[in-house]
């Protein structure tokens, strides 16, 4: 596959980017790249945040450096042409790109004008833009929505007509930065799907260029995978080299696949080679394994009840919650939870709510959090989550039902004031950082809710140094990189010290490193009392971090409960437009083999190792830090 | 966030949505003409009654138009109450009290002021309800305007809801933290900073990106534009332009000499 021709060549390129502040120093954002592409591979890109994926997306197109400045050395070349030469709208035949953010991709046409834009500006005759907008919009499957102004698409469906819309300009190399990492898991598989429908169609004459956190997506897509750190290739090979080297990656701070981290173990723990990068490929010789002669299969009855650290409740309570699911019945009420846990700290009480008046967004919720809960909430976009959020700080108000906050009707207080019990982390930094510096920003908050003096400036050095930003006190948070940012705008609802955090996808664009130091702040803040909601749509982190997982769809609760009653239930997932984690579904798959299921990677190394091999410890699988999953 | 508060186009394939957008634009240029013009009472009448067909005729929901004249009912009101107060003149007296005095013609100017503009709204309304954005900025661009100015005229309309979305979202962001958006109008004044500062940020991140976008999609090649839909004029369309520019360029020379619509009671009186 790597043996030429090669479409694209990159010698030995660096890139700067002008300074960030006047009188500051240039980044080096690209350090001495070398890398060949052959045409018509899908070249899959990961690394850390920072590492310079998107600044190498950017240079594939000449983006950098005609249109971002700073200073380059070394080449790119694109068939031939080089970057530093041809102007971009030129080379706009030969790459395409599509950008992480969907609205940022969309001119503000209609599907049909946004994917006609680009032919229109090449001058194309107008029969070949219409012969090309219709097989683009069919090659990523939005032919039906031809006439419907893009603004008014979901997320997945805007990357796939961002994706024909660089199609019609007919590219040799399609470059996508991050193209589902904004995306539900719905619209990740529209786009998923998409990308390897269209490099079945174009073969040879597309070369995919895929710049993913997301290892599942790269092991589904890519041919060969190159690692990123600090600017340079760190690792290069075919996708199964790199994501077989789980602790070359760990390492490094990027995600493995999770069934890559499971073979991986079992193949150190069993001294064979298991080596599997998807549930699929993994699930045969495990199988086989389960059922070597000498170790029989084990009947139900006696299968150990816990797997790992995490009790998981025995067969018949997983039927009794599967009937109980099927007539559509949260797992677990909201009164069987009053029962056992304490003083609730938030109650929401037969909440409906609609938009504008119109559009049904909460039909009917009920939902109750107690002091030091950790609850996971989850569900596709447009499933009432964030909806359901802002009505615990009172952003918004029931049309019917009520929501108690600390015993306070959400109705009659202002959200400013319910902001003392409940802290709200928005999805987007960027939406609640307008301070010049980090020390101000983190202060804002408790100054508005009535701290001075050395008492704020206590609850501003503790947040600074709980989230390790106290080196970048004076910095404008502006202009630090995302990660930090996210920091920042956390650190700032921390110090009002509230007894509810409501975190909004968190974690989405954060590498694992971030993601991991995230998720144990967030672990600590539990243990010290605080509730933390974590709206999400990764199940993995739902699966290593959470106590309770509330699921929505259609703006009703349909699943309230612990995570192994429900993240190991695919049909109700399924019902709720979610997929199980890839090491769940693989436990799930051996459930024929006596497999019990797994919500983690360590949890299903344990259960498989002692199934197998009467017991033997599954290496690696410490508890906390790196090796942990975020 | 929805774009409805900002595009009152109603989708449609209506014969008033399929009319090109440059015969709409010249009856909307014809229609405010004469409306300014008129002065009298029967013709705003009549003006309203065939736009309000001409709107039913083209699919556009009478909720929506009920929703119009909610939105205009306070100003008009407030017209027919105040006109009387500055215009004293013309009988027959209906009141006076002091130096108030109401008089039956002035009472009669108010309601003739308030319906000249709502006709003149609704003159937007039908334009904007049956004609979507891009329609519009094509017709300008095919009437001259530079098509660099046209694509930023598309570009910023698609982004007013996408503004006032991100302005929304700031807005509760801060409320989060425990800012609080009641008081004085100076409090309120001082407490928005920080929302606009953040969604000026936020704005200012997006555009480079849509500009490293429009870029990527060779806008701005030095080659000759093509489109794959043009506006073009069809039989039907010159014969409504013909009729339009026709119909007001008469309306206007009478009114103008003969003095067709200048007086409030005409034909009454």
């Amino acid at each position: 596959m790597a043996d030429g021709p090669y479409i694209i060549e990159i010698r030995d390129f660096t890139y700067r980017y002008p300074p960030a502040e006047p009188g500051g120093a240039p980044v080096t954002a690209l350090d001495g790249i070398t890398l060949d592409i052959a045409a018509g591979e899908c070249l899959g890109v990961t690394g850390t945040a920072g590492s310079g994926k998107s600044t190498l997306c950017l240079a594939l197109n000449g983006l950098v450096p005609h249109a971002t400045g700073g200073t380059v050395r070394g080449e790119v070349r694109v068939g031939g042409w080089s970057t530093k030469e041809v102007p971009v709208p030129r080379l706009a035949t030969r790459v395409g790109m599509v950008f992480q953010d969907p609205e940022s991709n969309l001119v503000g046409l209609t599907v049909e004008d946004e994917v006609a834009f680009g032919p229109e500006n090449l001058g194309v005759p107008r029969e070949e833009i219409a012969a090309r907008v219709a097989w683009a919009l069919e090659a990523v499957g939005m032919a039906s929505a031809r006439r419907r102004p893009a603004a008014q698409l979901s997320g997945g469906q805007k990357q796939r007509v961002a994706i024909a819309a660089v199609l019609a300009m007919r590219p040799q190399v399609l470059v996508l930065d991050e193209p589902t990492a904004q995306l539900d898991p719905t619209g990740k598989e529209e786009v998923a799907a998409a990308i390897a429908a269209l490099r079945r169609e174009r073969g040879a004459d597309l070369t995919v260029v895929l710049v993913e956190q997301d290892a599942e997506l790269l092991a589904r897509l890519a041919d060969r995978v190159v690692v990123l750190d600090a600017g340079r290739i760190v690792l290069s090979g075919t996708t199964r080299e790199i994501f077989t080297r789980v602790d070359h990656l760990a390492a490094l701070g990027v995600f493995a696949p999770q069934v890559a981290e499971v073979t991986a173990r079992l193949s150190a723990a069993l001294g064979a080679d298991l080596a599997a990068l998807t549930p699929e490929e993994a699930a045969p010789a495990l199988r086989a394994r389960l059922r070597k002669p000498g170790h029989p299969e084990r009947s139900q009855e006696r299968a150990e009840p816990f797997v790992g650290d995490n009790p998981v409740p025995g067969d018949e309570s997983l039927n009794a919650a599967d009937r109980r699911g099927a007539a559509g019945e949260p797992v677990l009420t909201a009164s069987e939870h009053d029962a056992a846990a304490p003083e609730p700290l938030v109650v929401v009480e037969g909440v409906h709510y609609r938009y504008g008046g119109s559009v049904p967004a909460l039909r009917g919720v009920d939902l109750t959090l107690a002091p030091g809960e950790f609850v996971a909430l989850l569900g596709v976009n447009g499933s009432g989550k964030t909806t359901l959020a802002k009505h615990l700080n009172g952003l918004l108000r029931p049309d019917a039902g009520r929501v108690l906050v600390a015993g306070r009707d959400t109705r009659q207080h202002p959200p400013g004031e319910l902001a003392r019990v409940v802290g709200y982390v928005f999805q987007n930094p960027d939406h609640q950082i307008f301070q010049p510096t980090v020390a101000a920003e983190v202060a804002s908050g408790p100054r508005n809710l009535g701290a001075r003096g050395a008492d704020l400036a206590e609850r501003v050095d503790e947040a600074l140094a709980r989230f390790g930003l106290t080196d970048l006190r004076d910095r404008h948070p502006m202009l630090l990189g995302r990660a930090a940012r996210r920091r920042v705008a956390l650190a700032a609802v921390y110090a009002t010290r509230p007894r509810l955090l409501v975190l909004d996808e968190p974690t989405g664009g954060l590498d694992r490193r971030d993601t991991a130091e995230l998720m144990a702040t967030l672990e600590a803040l539990v243990a010290e009392g605080t509730t933390v909601l974590l709206i999400t749509h990764d199940l993995r982190l739902a699966a290593t971090h959470a106590r309770r997982v509330v699921v929505m769809w259609d703006g009703r609760v349909v699943a309230d409960g612990p995570p192994e009653a429900i993240l190991a239930d695919a049909e109700r997932l399924a019902a709720a437009g979610l997929r199980p984690a890839p090491v769940t579904r693989l436990s799930l798959d051996l459930a024929d083999a006596g497999m019990l299921p797994a919500l983690t990677v360590e949890s299903f190394c344990e259960a498989f190792l002692r199934r197998a091999s009467g017991g033997a410890a599954c290496p690696a699988g410490g508890r906390t830090g790196e090796g942990r999953e975020p | 966030m929805s774009a409805a508060g900002f595009d009152l186009y109603v989708p449609g394939d209506s014969w008033l949505h399929r009319v090109d957008a440059r015969v709409k634009l010249a009856f909307v240029v014809g229609a405010l003409a004469l409306l300014l013009v008129w002065s009298n009472l029967a013709l705003f009448v009549v003006a309203l009654g065939l736009i309000h067909l001409a709107l039913a005729s083209a699919g556009v929901p009478g909720a929506r138009l009920a929703r119009v004249w909610r939105t205009l009912a306070p100003f008009l009101l407030l017209i027919v109450l105040l006109w009387p107060l500055f215009n004293r003149g013309g009988t027959p007296v209906l009141l006076e009290a002091g130096p108030l005095r109401i008089t039956g013609r002035a009472l009669l100017g108010g309601v003739a002021a308030a319906l000249r503009i709502a006709a003149l709204s609704f003159v937007f309304v039908l334009w904007l309800s049956t004609t979507d954005q891009r329609q519009i900025v094509r017709g300008f661009v095919r009437l001259g305007l530079p098509f660099g100015l046209g694509m930023a005229l598309t570009i910023a309309l698609r982004f007013i809801p996408t503004f006032a979305g991100v302005f929304q979202t700031v807005s509760d962001a801060q409320q989060a933290r425990g800012l609080v958006l009641t008081g004085g109008a100076l409090r309120r004044a001082r407490a928005m900073i920080p929302i606009l500062i953040a969604a000026l940020v936020t704005v200012l991140r997006l555009s480079e990106q849509l500009g490293w976008t429009l870029e990527a999609r060779a806008f701005g090649a030095p080659v000759p534009r093509t489109t794959l839909h043009d506006l073009a004029m069809r039989p039907v369309d010159w014969l409504l332009l013909v009729l339009v520019a026709g119909g007001a360029g008469v309306l206007l020379w009478l009114s103008l000499t003969a003095g067709l619509g200048r007086g409030l009671l005409w034909p009454v009186v």
